[in-house]
């Protein structure tokens, strides 16, 4: 039985983290040594090995104060290598965490799990996968935003600019539903094989939502969804860069049935999904001025008015993700406009993973 | 003071004092505690500044007047101006480099 006195202080140190600015706003697990101890041992690493420098400010992540963000975030120790490739995938230069942490944009890293790992720690990639109701989803969504506030510096109103921000920076974490894809999932698409674990990081606004529930034709569904893409709030027409589309497992079987491969999606809406020039002129970084965009590429004339501006520089930077679960409905992430990354979770982490899990699901068993 | 800034640096402190007292252990790092501000310049009379555009709307407007404010009120050298390539990204090193060699001291502005 736990006594009061404990209770106590456990409710005082939740009190004192608030105080210390360690929290992102929701109550935290106090990180006990012993529990730090617990989640560093599951990576069988030193725990003052410095991981990297975190942006914006560079703040050393040694795997102890990664740990200890990890506990807080109320993740269990076979979380621990999900967290550590996902850090390595932001420090990617081509997605420019320092960049997109002190931007008055809204976007936020969002993580997108593949591979077996999802089902061997119960990562949603179901129904309300956006949604709460998933420990490693929350928990490990919320970990990396700890770890970028507590370790990276990035303080909202401070570091971080983000004019409104969005929910998605407490936590932002999803898996592929790759059992309902009529396709190879990302991480497949991206050269790994269907048995690694993959981690991918993309600056994601919160999801918009595309309804489409009559729809029987990819046609029509795509037009649907290109016309979500396309509008004159996005950063997309003026910056490019990649932006995601997630179809609910319906939705792609609309577009397999008409024989549409994922190339096929991405080519579809990289034609249709297009803004006149002269519209594109009311909004934007620049204006009017649109010869300022030097994130365009040389083949749209800007000299016409009329000529159609895609919201990419190629079809493949309109990435296809299934997701979600039984319902008619997909969403378009748009994002900040720098570049997603991956990375393999190492195997000899993920085989930890299993033993230990099953350990723990024994040992609790045996309670 | 932003209201985000829900404690004073005061509680802070004592907060920190005392979950380091109860044994937990410490997820922040503060990187910019081990950075060493440079020497202050006794004055900017006849000193060349450095002006670092980060390319985004009316950031050149306020460079251009804070130029020829250290020109006309405090006596400095024309500036010398230089323009980042894309404005999310940290200047690239040949910038930076260009204004540690020709500048005495720089203003950057975020225009947003």
């Amino acid at each position: 039985m736990i006594s009061s006195r404990i209770s106590r202080d456990a409710v005082e140190a939740i009190e004192l983290m608030y105080q210390a600015g360690w929290t992102d706003g929701l109550p935290v697990v106090p990180p006990l040594p012993e529990l730090v101890a617990e989640f560093v041992r599951f990576v069988d690493r030193s725990p003052d090995e410095v991981i990297a420098d975190i942006p914006p400010l560079g703040g050393k992540a040694t795997l102890a104060k990664v740990a200890a963000n990890a506990v807080m975030a109320g993740c269990r120790p076979e979380y621990m290598p999900v967290i550590l490739t996902a850090l390595d995938a932001l420090l990617d230069d081509k997605f420019n965490l320092g960049g997109m942490q002190c931007s008055t944009h809204l976007s936020t890293p969002l993580l997108i799990i593949n591979g077996p790992i999802r089902n061997e720690l119960g990562i949603n990639c179901g129904p309300n996968v956006f949604g709460q109701g998933w420990r490693a989803n929350a928990t490990i969504g919320r970990a990396v935003k700890l770890i970028l506030v507590n370790i990276g510096g990035a303080v909202p109103g401070l570091t971080d600019k983000a004019t409104l921000g969005h929910p998605g920076k407490y936590t932002y974490c999803i898996g592929e539903n790759e059992e309902e894809s009529p396709w190879d999932p990302l991480h497949v698409e991206r050269g790994f094989k269907p048995d690694d674990s993959t981690v991918t990081v993309y600056g994601s606004e919160a999801p918009h939502n595309i309804n489409n529930q009559m729809v029987d034709n990819p046609y029509d569904l795509l037009t649907t969804i290109a016309s979500m893409m396309s509008n004159l709030g996005s950063n997309h027409p003026y910056l490019m860069g990649e932006s995601f589309v997630v179809l609910c497992p319906e939705h792609a079987q609309v577009c397999r049935e008409g024989r549409f491969r994922k190339s096929d999606v991405k080519q579809y809406l990289f034609d249709a999904a297009r803004t006149e020039h002269r519209r594109l002129k009311m909004g934007g970084i620049y204006g009017a001025d649109t010869l300022k965009y030097n994130t365009w590429p040389h083949w749209i004339d800007r000299k016409r008015d009329d000529v159609m501006v895609p919201i990419a520089r190629r079809p493949e930077d309109i990435v296809v993700l299934v997701a979600g679960g039984p319902g008619r409905h997909s969403a378009y992430l748009p994002g900040w406009s720098s570049r997603s990354a991956t990375r393999k979770i190492e195997t000899q982490a993920t085989r930890k993973i299993e033993t230990q899990a099953t350990r723990k699901i024994e040992t609790q068993r045996s309670k | 003071m932003l209201k985000t800034l829900e404690t004073s640096d005061d509680v802070k402190t004592a907060a920190v004092k005392r979950l380091a007292e109860l044994g937990l252990v410490d997820p922040t790092d503060h990187p910019l505690k081990r950075l060493l501000a440079p020497p202050r310049l006794d004055s900017l009379k006849g000193k060349r500044p450095g002006l670092l555009d980060n390319r985004k709307g009316n950031g050149d407007r306020l460079l251009d007047r804070i130029g020829q404010v250290l020109v006309e009120k405090y006596g400095t050298l024309e500036p010398f101006r230089t323009t980042k390539f894309i404005y999310a990204r940290r200047a690239e090193d040949e910038i930076i480099e260009d204004l540690v060699a020709r500048c005495d001291f720089v203003v950057t502005a975020v225009g947003d």
